[in-house]
């Protein structure tokens, strides 16, 4: 099988290529229904341009026409989007179940309804403006480092008054706990 | 394929040429930001249609030693005016040496950046000077 002729400048070469994009893309879109038209158009475009930069890369001797070969090369190109949104999902994922993880990001809405009741108990033994203040930006769900940046403490000193208010709490509301048993 | 389907496909193109600087449309993007303006404004000023605007992003950006050549050839095949291609793309290549980007780009696109010999007159209208030592 003679080998396909690539347009032969390659300063226009993607240009020409891109010429083919109706057959291609649609081609493409049968192939895979599901998949979300940016990522079609993006496989296509990334694939014409890899083409023209360099031509030498792809063998188009096993296709009959240049639009078989943009079609197979462009769905190799689209495997890889797919492979690379699958491996983004999973590092989403992942960020996401550590965030779930962390005791202070994975307070429910009734978890924070709940403390914001103990709170308004515990604000009552918050002995210090400064822990006021953390009790106050802890209750809103800033991390250590945003109560330390606000209230202008050190990030250890703002992490020490926020576990004093939550050990506070945690008593309060075993004591709580208690009086309803 | 629907007008729709078309406008996200040269979008793709814009998308895909403007994170490389081996492609006309680099620059070009980086102007359509810097100034502002839509695609077609673009296109508009380059004496194209949106469609040849396409095609001229997909273009190689002009090598400096044959920028002239190079030029030629990419406005051919689009019909977009040499002089504004021209202008564009020196100013945006000056633009991203004066940003102090020079780490980021490849050594050759400096090079038609500094290159005053080749120089359009509108290059000195741009108001950009090259900060060659």
């Amino acid at each position: 099988m003679s080998q396909i002729e690539l347009p032969s400048d390659w300063r226009t070469c993607a240009a020409d290529l891109f010429s083919h994009h109706q057959l291609v893309v649609e081609r493409l879109a049968s192939k895979n229904p599901s998949v979300d038209c940016d990522d079609l158009h993006d496989a296509f475009v990334k694939t014409i341009l890899q083409i023209a930069a360099k031509p030498e890369k792809f063998n188009s001797s096993r296709t009959s026409t240049i639009e078989d070969f943009l079609v197979g090369a462009s769905q190799r190109t689209l495997l890889q989007i797919l492979r690379t949104h699958r491996r983004r999902k999973k590092r989403e994922e992942k960020k996401a179940e550590a965030v779930a993880n962390d005791p202070l990001a994975a307070r429910t809405v009734g978890d924070t309804v709940a403390d914001s009741e103990l709170a308004s108990k515990a604000r009552s033994v918050a002995k210090t403006d400064e822990e006021r203040n953390v009790l106050r930006l802890w209750e809103l769900g800033h991390s250590d480092a945003e109560i330390a940046d606000q209230v202008g403490l050190s990030e250890d000193r703002a992490k020490l008054a926020r576990d004093r208010i939550t050990q506070r709490l945690r008593r309060l509301g075993k004591r709580l706990d208690d009086q309803e048993q | 394929m629907t007008s729709d389907q078309l406008k996200a496909l040269h979008a793709a193109v814009y998308r895909n040429t403007g994170q490389d600087p081996t492609w006309l449309g680099y620059w070009l993007k980086h102007f359509v930001e810097s100034e502002e303006l839509a695609w077609s404004d673009l296109a508009q000023e380059l004496g194209i249609s949106d469609e040849k605007l396409v095609l001229l992003c997909l273009c190689r950006t002009p090598r400096p030693e044959h920028f002239q050549e190079d030029l030629r050839v990419a406005c051919e095949r689009t019909g977009a005016n040499e002089e504004p291609v021209a202008r564009i793309v020196r100013q945006e290549q000056a633009m991203m040496r004066w940003r102090g980007n020079a780490a980021a780009a490849p050594t050759g696109w400096l090079l038609a950046a500094s290159d005053r010999d080749d120089s359009t007159a509108s290059d000195q209208d741009s108001g950009i000077e090259d900060d060659e030592d």
